[in-house]
């Protein structure tokens, strides 16, 4: 894979971790434009969704393990955050903001939907075949050597929905986003220890759930 | 180092996890995707306000709970209301009760209500006690006072109004008899 390829998927899944120059630079952009935005500069604020669309859908999309619901709560949530922008007084960073709006919301859907699963997974990448690494997942060292790749992210977005809301939420944000634990300490409003802990539950009842995976 | 540690033990599950890092909409999914919110959020903004009740319609037919909740609020602020005026009212009866004059002597009653004129003159004694309480006056003084309030409503009340026959006559007393048990 190209750099530039590698590049624009880890930017796709949100997992791009910038240097501290990149941080203050998207941090005093982000201020900038909450400002404009705050006078009424509605084109300020469609330059804040595209700043954040992609790295909120891809969370609530791994929470949800649907399209659409996740679709209609990123859209939720840039709207939410928009009406409440009043509010924002600046002591956290606007990332951190607006991804608790976001996982607030959708915790609370997750909650109505209650039990019902109904996944609606989006397709892989054409880059997940040249992962060496996952494509021996399920070619060579798993028991169930029939298994490819669609059957495999069905099992792991179904074991995923096995978890709890805020078990998910976390793996999500450290596994999947690579968060640290710091920055998920500050959008669920907890210590690291209690982030630790989750994930540490988490991941152990995911090795259960897809123990035939990992042998 | 913590960190590492606990990668390790869960290597294998954080390489499978990594594979939901592929999961990506189609390309140019989020084209339109800031337009929409905008267009979203501008239409929100160019619908008229709603009245408190049109908003709350909604939220009936579509929720049983928000009827519930409706139902206790209706509810509470009845009894609310209930509560609030009964003192109110309970103050209007006692109005009719005759009581001291603020201008006259101490110790003269205040001419009973015109309108209840069978209100019962005993209560403006009580008012006496209070007040002499209130100055710091002695128990005997109290007494003494009282007496003296006695002695004049004895003095101006009708003949024969604290003299019933049925008190002093004891052979209605030694008539009265209890049936025996069986």
């Amino acid at each position: 894979m190209s750099g530039a390829a590698q590049k624009e998927t880890s930017k796709a899944a949100g997992v791009d971790k910038p240097t501290e120059q990149e941080r203050a630079e998207e941090r005093a952009r982000t201020a900038e434009l909450v400002e404009r935005v705050r006078k009424g500069d509605l084109a300020a604020y469609d330059e804040l969704i595209r700043i954040y669309q992609e790295r909120i859908y891809a969370t609530l999309y791994n929470m949800t393990s649907n399209h659409e619901d996740a679709h209609d709560l990123t859209q939720e949530a840039f709207i939410k955050a928009y009406r409440s922008l009043d509010s924002f007084k600046g002591q956290s960073s606007f990332y951190t903001w607006i991804y608790r709006i976001a996982v607030n919301r959708t915790i609370n859907f997750l909650k109505k939907r209650n039990r019902r699963i109904n996944l609606s997974l989006n397709d892989m990448d054409s880059n997940v075949e040249n992962n060496p690494e996952l494509v021996s997942l399920v070619s060579d060292k798993t028991p169930r050597r029939d298994a490819n790749l669609t059957e495999l992210q069905e099992k792991l977005n179904e074991a995923m929905q096995r978890l709890s809301e805020s078990h998910r939420l976390v793996v999500t944000l450290h596994d999947i986003q690579g968060m640290s634990h710091e920055e998920i300490g500050k959008i669920v409003k907890c210590n690291t220890g209690t982030v630790r802990s989750r994930l540490f539950y988490a991941r152990q009842q995911l090795q259960a759930y897809l123990s035939d995976y990992l042998k | 180092m913590k960190d590492e540690q606990e990668d390790m033990d869960f290597e294998k599950l954080r390489k499978l996890l990594e594979l939901k890092r592929h999961e990506v909409p189609p390309p140019g999914y989020f084209e339109d995707f800031s337009a929409t919110v905008i267009a979203r959020i501008e239409a929100e903004d160019a619908r008229p306000a709603t009245s408190w009740w049109q908003r709350l319609l909604p939220g009936i037919d579509t929720s049983p709970v928000m009827l519930g909740a409706y139902g206790v609020i209706a509810g509470s602020l009845i009894i609310a209301g209930v509560q609030l005026t009964r003192p109110a009212a309970s103050e209007d009866v006692l109005q009719g009760a005759p009581r001291l004059s603020s201008s006259g002597s101490p110790g003269s009653i205040a001419t009973p209500d015109p309108v209840s004129p069978q209100a019962d003159p005993a209560p403006a004694i009580l008012p006496v006690a209070a007040r002499n309480s209130d100055a710091g006056t002695t128990g005997s003084e109290i007494l003494k006072t009282l007496g003296n309030e006695v002695e004049h409503v004895a003095r101006t009340a009708p003949t024969g109004l604290f003299d019933p026959p049925s008190i002093h006559s004891t052979s209605q007393v030694e008539r009265v008899s209890f049936p025996a048990k069986q």
